[in-house]
């Protein structure tokens, strides 16, 4: 192996993480919505029929319950079944799961492996099929973590392909860059197929090359499995590039704004931020908005020709 | 007929052309016979030529045709503005955050399509899929925006041509969606095209000032300078009240005072001022309800505080902060201790949802549901009911925006299973009920026949549907079969369904509010208080 595969394997991972915090980074810095929930949502108590706090007299006087571990259960299931999928288009399903789920299981193949050469490297684990103990345990969990992920991520893309390319609907709605990531997603679960059937059936060349890496020392592989650690380490500098942050950004957006059902209690807490909002001045044109004002002096003063016209005609 | 297949770039394509003609034959079939005979009043040549009406010839907002090619680019020049401020937290503080993250993480994988009644009902046309309008937008913001745009927009994102009749085609889309929010639910990252068809309208609102009139000037600006989007006034409500107290008074057999103004009151009640002019019933029940529960409550006479609607939450902020802020100070010079919303939906949500983080402590008032205190009531033996005279079939009509988008569901379940022997529920019902077809505003709008045909005929249609579903062993002309549609617009919008499709003579189908059943159960009241003529 040349020293390519080694810088490249580490920069894409510091790429990756970089890229990610940046990316998710800039919503932590914006405003606080104001709130929009939807219901059900599962650390209510009531969560079963959609029911919240608001069914309750004086809510705001009431403890509030809030089932936070519900609230993670529901979306580790989110994740790890895609039930909504499962339920309301099954035969997208049928390809979209076993992508998906190729995915989070090649991420988790390549963490195996680096946990194995964590072992071989400091503690002189011996990692394989006749290691017996932990080394043992590791060496199948490992081949089958991997063989999984490149079979489905492999059948996953195709039958994604398929859709994208034959279903009227999806075809409309999908771009240029849809198919090239079906094509190189393809080709990263099938190089690492290929590397499997090939190179080496045990995986330990993956193993041997990740030891070199938190050696900084270049090791020799077969060419298929330099072929996939390439191009897996592509697929990481590539990741930021498309929309892939949802498995990030989702999680925040059910936390914060589909399930942030967090009230005001009218003790001043968020004031300090919506002073702030309240003290900026939008540029809208509309008749209705009142140019040099901030949004506080709108929203609290009509405009004059409007509060003109208002009726003082109240009764006696 | 082969149904017309529509792209995403054709809306911006051959603008003198119709983009959908509609064929009523392609819509979802309703059962026991009912509709089948619907149409589209097409416009007048001479409405035709004045109102932008390109999507699928109705016209919502009456757009003026732009005159020339400069007026055109103008017009898109402003809304490429607007749309650049909507992406900005300067601008839009107050939803950039769901925004943002609905127009990123879209897989466009369509799940969602078959969860809006829109499209379904419609037969499935393409236009009004959830995701053509948030896509068309994508694209546009990808490509055009500052603040969006994306490196290699044609190859990431797709392409799409800005021109004018985009810019009109997606205005008039903007109000094809009742904003129910039933897309969002489906969605498995949470996207939501509800949320993004409602900073759409708000683009459109706060920078090129277009808007439902119904909404804007009749609504939002009217109550603003008059205190209801009904146009009654502080004067005309002191007239209505004591009108009501007389009516109650006939009905009940003893006068009750309705307070009005009376300052450290418990409770500040607010209804929606549609049910003044259209359901005086209503009010009345909750007066007749609250009285005899010993409720220590007060309605407002003041500019604002006797009128609980809140359009702006449909389609601009600014105005629904100003509204909101409205009913807050209401309550603060009666010096309450809470604002009670009444069977109103919307007014709900803007009140206790939408407003809450616009309050600074010194304007902050506890807000809540008329449900559980209508429960508590109930169950707590103050009224003397008898079931029995709710010996009819009912059902209940969950209204969007406080069951899907409150979690309000059981209250109003568990007095209807008391006082109603025969209640059922509609399939679906609670947090995945359907709209009525009238939300987002659309049930007080009527800015062109074709339109009114439209909500009839398509977004109410699943509806009607449901309701026909529930009471499906109990149809025929001369019975009592009762929708309880505990909420002012859901009302307005199934009152118009049942005129439209004929179904009290058919079917035998009537509709009102949770009240008047309470009220009806009573044993005090001389006769019954629902009229079914």
């Amino acid at each position: 192996m040349d020293s390519f595969s080694l810088i490249v394997t580490i920069f894409a991972y510091v790429f990756v993480v970089v890229a990610y915090y940046v990316k998710v980074q800039k919503y932590f810095k914006m405003p606080l919505n104001l709130r929009w929930e939807l219901y059900p949502i599962p650390h209510e108590k009531n969560y079963k029929y959609g029911g919240s706090y608001f069914e309750e007299i004086e809510w705001w006087n009431r403890p509030r319950h809030k089932n936070t571990l519900r609230s993670v259960l529901t979306l580790i299931k989110k994740y790890l079944f895609m039930g909504s999928y499962f339920e309301k288009k099954r035969w997208y399903w049928v390809g979209l799961y076993p992508w998906h789920m190729g995915f989070l299981l090649i991420v988790l193949f390549d963490g195996l492996v680096l946990f194995d050469a964590i072992f071989i490297k400091a503690g002189d684990w011996v990692i394989s099929g006749s290691a017996g103990g932990g080394g043992e345990f590791l060496y199948y969990f490992t081949l089958v973590v991997g063989l999984t992920s490149f079979t489905i991520g492999c059948m996953g893309s195709i039958l994604m392909l398929l859709f994208r390319t034959f279903n009227r609907e999806l075809k409309e709605y999908a771009t240029p860059q849809n198919y090239l990531n079906y094509i190189f997603f393809l080709a990263m679960f099938g190089s690492g197929w290929v590397a499997w059937a090939i190179d080496d059936n045990t995986f330990t060349g993956f193993r041997e090359f990740w030891v070199g890496v938190l050696s900084l020392d270049t090791v020799s592989v077969g060419s298929w499995e330099y072929i996939h650690i390439v191009i897996f380490a592509a697929f990481l500098i590539y990741l930021p590039l498309t929309r892939s942050t949802h498995y990030i950004t989702k999680i925040l957006y059910f936390l914060w704004i589909q399930w942030g059902d967090t009230p005001n209690t009218g003790k001043g807490e968020t004031d300090p931020k919506l002073q702030e909002y309240l003290n900026y001045e939008p540029k809208w044109s509309a008749a209705h908005h009142q140019t040099g004002k901030t949004w506080g002096e709108r929203a609290t003063r009509l405009p004059e020709k409007e509060a003109s016209k208002k009726d003082t005609g109240k009764s006696k | 007929m082969a149904k017309k297949k529509i792209k995403l770039t054709d809306i911006s394509k051959k603008p003198d052309q119709v983009l959908l003609p509609l064929d009523m034959s392609e819509l979802e079939t309703l059962p026991a016979n009912a509709g089948g005979g619907e149409t589209i009043t097409p416009l007048t040549d001479e409405q035709k030529t004045r109102w932008e009406h390109n999507l699928d010839g109705i016209s919502v907002l009456n757009l003026p045709k732009p005159k020339t090619k400069e007026e055109e680019d103008e017009l898109v020049r402003k809304f490429l503005g607007g749309l650049e401020k909507l992406l900005s937290k300067e601008n839009n503080w107050t939803f950039l955050l769901p925004l943002k993250m609905s127009l990123e993480y879209c897989g466009k994988c369509l799940a969602c399509n078959e969860a809006c009644p829109v499209f379904v009902s419609s037969g499935g046309q393409d236009i009004y899929r959830p995701t053509y309008r948030s896509e068309v937008l994508r694209r546009i913001i990808k490509k055009y925006t500052k603040h969006g745009r994306a490196m290699f927009p044609g190859f990431t994102d797709g392409n799409i041509e800005l021109n004018w009749a985009t810019v009109a085609r997606l205005a008039e889309l903007a109000y094809r969606c009742t904003l129910c929010r039933r897309c969002a639910q489906a969605c498995v990252r949470g996207v939501d095209n509800a949320l993004i068809n409602h900073e759409l309208r708000k683009l459109f609102s706060e920078e090129m000032g277009i808007a439902g009139e119904a909404l804007h000037t009749k609504g939002t600006v009217q109550q603003l300078n008059v205190g209801a989007s009904t146009g009654i006034n502080p004067r005309a409500f002191a007239d209505i009240v004591e009108f009501m107290e007389d009516d109650i008074e006939e009905k009940l057999g003893r006068r009750i005072k309705i307070p009005v103004d009376k300052k450290g009151a418990e409770v500040l009640l607010i209804h929606n001022s549609g049910e003044y002019v259209s359901w005086m019933q209503n009010p009345e029940a909750f007066a007749i309800i609250f009285d005899l529960a010993g409720i220590d409550y007060t309605l407002s006479s003041e500019l604002g505080g006797y009128e609980g609607t809140n359009y702006g939450i449909w389609y601009d902020d600014l105005q629904a902060a100003r509204i909101f802020l409205k009913h807050t100070q209401a309550a603060k010079n009666l010096g309450v201790k809470k604002i009670i919303a009444g069977e109103c939906g919307h007014e709900h949500k803007a009140m206790i949802v939408i407003g809450d983080r616009l309050l600074t402590k010194d304007m902050y008032v506890p807000r809540e549901s008329c449900f559980p205190l209508l429960e508590q009531i109930v169950f707590s033996g103050k009224l003397k009911l008898d079931p029995k005279r709710n010996d009819f079939p009912v059902t209940l009509h969950d209204p969007c925006n406080y069951v899907r988008a409150m979690g309000i569901v059981e209250p109003q379940r568990r007095v209807l299973r008391h006082i109603a022997p025969q209640f059922r529920e509609m399939t679906p019902h609670g947090v995945t009920n359907y709209c009525c077809g009238g939300g987002s505003g659309f049930a007080v709008m009527s800015p062109s026949k074709g339109f009114v045909d439209w909500k009839m005929s398509i977004s109410g249609r699943m509806k009607v549907k449901q309701i026909l579903g529930a009471f499906k062993d109990d149809l025929g002309p001369g019975k009592h079969n009762y929708v309880c549609a505990p909420c002012s617009n859901c009302k307005g919008q199934i009152r118009d369904l049942i005129a439209y499709y004929h179904l009290r003579e058919k079917y035998g189908i009537y509709y009102d509010g949770l009240v008047e059943l309470i009220v009806n159960a009573m044993v005090d009241m001389k006769k019954p208080y629902i009229e079914w003529e």
